[in-house]
């Protein structure tokens, strides 16, 4: 079982994502500790997810869906119970996180890969790929900041793919990848999705995107009040998502 | 991630921040040496004349030398800490090791120093230092003063996210540490008391006198005197990295 999550629990302080002066907090201390007794943003999650699977992740918005993603990953630690991964990690949470979109494509190809996991060689061997996946072959020293949203969510997910193609990762995460980009390039990236694979990956995406999830992912989780509602066929888990 | 994958990230993480620091720059690294010469001029010409500072051999030297290494020392804590504080989107969506976003403004910082070293070397054989043997002791105080701002700037970015304040705590102690530290004076001129303490215990006066001694003076240094000038910064380090492994698993949650 390549992902495995037993009795996870993720609460996050609520003071603790409002960063006031030390005084406001100091004058505000008894208020703080008051309310603060936390907000359970997963709740006593069970969860197996085998080798080879493609995911989808499905929940209203604030249903838990990225906390779930970046506990697998291994970002957030959970506040209670236990993750195993097998495997190297991929995560495609934010487009461009940690791009420099000041520098121009080509430093950024090579500092993405070298984030997503690839070594020098490899992204010298793969760049005219890369390129030529998200069509920007001739913009190789144009400066990323100068490209459209879409173009630059082309560039990133590009790399990601380009990873999961050289299997140098065995767990991919993705998190609503495909916002901005045209029809073209989405048909490119689902077959990829389809075809790129292996029997040792596992692909997990939160999308409120239901067609593509249709279409790639054989199963799907349904989040909902911080736990997992269902994780079956995708077809019945939007149905269920759409009805309950 | 394995050493060597990390080290290509951190090269790769490292130039881009620099180029991206740099882009808009027309003078770029000529800058970060113009700000300790100007200011080595102006203490020079403030402070050339008064008592004890007059027999400082190479006075001007002498001040540059202490300028460019607590220059590092501030730079690489303040700018980790503003650094680490603004890649809010990077540790919350990417596995990038957190140790590895402090390491990248010491790596830029380093190399702004070596250049200003230099720089000091030009201009030391242009104002007829002899360099010896005892240039070859530098590197020793190199790993010094970059283990000891390593070891501030962990300190710093593991507790910053739970502490914004700090960066200014941090700021008004550089500021007194200025004073503190054998910048423009010899540790000497300083009379007993709570100041001389302070310049005793503080780990960037012994790695001055080193690397004078090093750059500018060539004189005999013994092994004790090494030995001593490391242990301050061997110790911050170790501070640092116990602090920053104690709240690192907390930081996605509160940045």
């Amino acid at each position: 079982m390549a992902i495995r999550l037993q009795g996870v629990s993720k609460i996050f302080m609520r003071s603790g994502r409002s960063r006031r002066p030390l005084y406001r907090e100091l004058l505000n201390i008894r208020a703080r500790l008051a309310r603060d007794g936390g907000k359970h943003v997963l709740r006593d999650v069970n969860l197996e997810v085998p080798d080879g699977s493609r995911v989808g992740v499905i929940g209203r918005n604030g249903a838990g869906k990225s906390t779930l993603l970046r506990v697998i990953a291994g970002i957030y630690e959970p506040s209670a119970g236990a993750v195993s991964v097998d495997g190297r990690v991929c995560c495609f949470l934010e487009p461009g996180a940690g791009a420099a979109p000041a520098l121009p494509v080509r430093d950024n190809v090579f500092l993405y890969a070298a984030l997503a996991g690839l070594g020098y060689r490899e992204t010298l061997q793969s760049l005219p790929r890369i390129l030529d996946f998200c069509s920007l072959s001739d913009q190789e020293y144009s400066w990323v900041e100068h490209l459209s949203f879409g173009m630059q969510q082309r560039l990133f997910m590009s790399i990601q793919l380009e990873v999961m193609r050289l299997k140098r990762a065995e767990v991919f995460l993705f998190d609503e990848f495909l916002m901005g980009v045209d029809k073209s390039f989405r048909l490119r990236v689902e077959d990829a999705l389809t075809h790129y694979p292996s029997e040792r990956q596992i692909v997990l995406h939160a999308s409120h995107d239901h067609e593509l999830m249709l279409r790639t992912c054989p199963n799907a989780i349904f989040i909902d009040d911080a736990g997992v509602r269902r994780f079956g066929p995708t077809a019945d888990v939007l149905d269920l998502y759409r009805n309950g | 991630m394995n050493g060597r994958q990390f080290l290509y990230v951190l090269y790769q993480t490292t130039r881009a921040t620099y180029l991206a620091q740099e882009k808009n720059s027309a003078l770029g690294l000529v800058w970060h040496l113009l700000n300790p010469l100007l200011m080595t001029v102006v203490l020079f010409l403030v402070f050339r004349n008064v008592g004890l500072l007059r027999d400082i051999e190479h006075y001007q030297l002498y001040i540059l030398v202490g300028l460019i290494h607590y220059n590092f020392f501030i730079n690489s804590t303040t700018r980790s800490a503003a650094n680490f504080l603004s890649s809010r989107s990077l540790i919350l969506n990417t596995r990038v090791p957190l140790e590895l976003l402090v390491l990248r403004q010491t790596c830029i910082e380093g190399v702004t120093l070596v250049v200003e070293v230099l720089l000091v070397l030009l201009l030391g054989v242009f104002l007829g230092v002899h360099l010896s043997a005892t240039l070859l002791l530098y590197p020793l105080v190199f790993v010094g003063v970059l283990a000891l701002s390593l070891g501030a700037s962990l300190f710093l970015c593991g507790l910053v996210v739970f502490l914004t304040d700090l960066s200014y705590v941090w700021s008004l102690f550089c500021r007194v540490l200025f004073f503190l530290t054998p910048v423009f004076f010899a540790a000497e001129v300083v009379g007993d008391g709570l100041p001389r303490l302070a310049l005793e215990i503080n780990p960037l006066t012994g790695l001055l006198s080193l690397a004078r001694e090093a750059l500018l003076y060539g004189g005999h240094v013994f092994l004790a005197e090494v030995g001593l000038a490391l242990l301050g910064p061997a110790l911050v380090l170790a501070f640092g990295v116990i602090v920053f492994r104690a709240t690192r698993a907390r930081v996605a949650d509160y940045i």
